[in-house]
């Protein structure tokens, strides 16, 4: 695979993986962490809230919580593609690693699924039976991801494009 | 306690039930590390949404309200102090001499005693409130040291692989 080869040959790739210095993996490492709190933390927040069984959260202030789990989307999606540029055969030759972004994928789609839900309480069964439906799903999705992207650490065959003959 | 005792000390750790699940069944330390993940959105989401009302955001929602969410943070609390000390009895050393960890630790510490500061004297006064009226100053600089903390103990816990002993010596 000359792709691979060549990322992992690039500047940018091989001072990821190979500088000692706390801003290269261990700092990219960390933004991927911070995002992670910053999106899935708020969105974990919001689906209990709507799982209240009393209902006393009223859901629409909780949209203002959608530009901070948007950048933490975006802190993630930049230093996920560090984190593939350091690795790049590492990450393509496991199939949990598409596994996890089509789970993040998903996990995205309802967040934007949800903000339109997040009004006044329903008054009545269907709705709030379909939004209690789409938070126990979201929280699915991402405990998913989660597991997934704590796996691939684990469950990867090959290392470095050179290691594939 | 004399440092051989501490490392004898920390040595029986080691040997101790939980050490050994989390070492020797297959799997068991990624499932927990997963685990340790989970536990860290159920906090650092419940935990800080809370932080971000006292400090002015989310209006429109009551402190008492929002602070029914509390016993999932506490969830996601306990499921990082369960699974942290699991991977902290499997290899003691490899924090106990580990310069992130001190920083996580000392974090930690700080972050309990803002907690019990927060509900001995911020909470009350907002538990009364509507959550109409902006917090007392005291409180917002609770709500932003909780944020500030929760990010350093996110930090040095990324650290830790990092500050290895004795590869950092």
């Amino acid at each position: 695979m000359p792709i691979l080869l060549w990322l992992e040959d690039s500047g940018l790739s091989v001072w990821l993986r190979e500088s000692p210095s706390l801003f290269a993996f261990p700092g990219v490492l960390f933004l991927h962490t911070l995002g992670l709190a910053m999106l899935v933390g708020p969105n974990v927040a919001i689906n209990l809230a709507l799982l209240d069984r009393k209902e006393r959260i009223p859901p629409e202030p909780l949209r203002g919580l959608y530009p901070l789990m948007w950048s933490g989307f975006w802190i993630n999606a930049a230093s996920g593609a560090l984190l593939l540029l350091a690795y790049p055969t590492k990450a393509v030759t496991n199939p949990l690693f598409f596994a996890k972004l089509a789970l993040v994928a998903y996990a995205m789609m309802y967040l934007q699924w949800l903000k339109p839900m997040l009004r006044d309480l329903p008054a009545n069964a269907p709705d709030r039976r379909r939004r209690h439906r789409m938070a126990v799903t979201s929280l699915a999705l991402w405990a998913g991801a989660i597991l997934f992207g704590r796996l691939l650490a684990y469950t990867y065959s090959t290392l470095m494009a050179t290691d594939l003959v | 306690m004399s440092m051989t005792e501490v490392d004898a000390f920390l040595q029986s750790l080691m040997t101790t039930a939980p050490a050994h699940l989390v070492t020797q069944v297959a799997w068991a330390w990624p499932i927990c590390e997963t685990l340790h993940f989970i536990g860290l959105v159920l906090m650092t989401g419940v935990v800080g949404v809370i932080d971000l009302h006292v400090l002015g955001g989310l209006r429109g929602i009551g402190f008492n309200a929002l602070h029914r969410l509390l016993p999932w943070g506490i969830v996601g609390f306990v499921l990082c102090l369960t699974t942290g000390a699991m991977f902290f009895a499997a290899a003691p050393e490899q924090y106990f001499y580990n310069q992130a960890f001190h920083i996580k630790a000392t974090a930690l510490l700080f972050m309990g005693l803002n907690v019990t500061a927060f509900y001995l004297w911020a909470a009350p006064r907002l538990a009364r409130g509507d959550g109409a009226a902006p917090a007392p100053a005291f409180a917002r600089f609770m709500a932003l040291l909780s944020l500030l903390l929760m990010v350093v103990v996110i930090g040095a816990g990324r650290m830790l692989t990092f500050f290895r002993p004795p590869f950092n010596w």
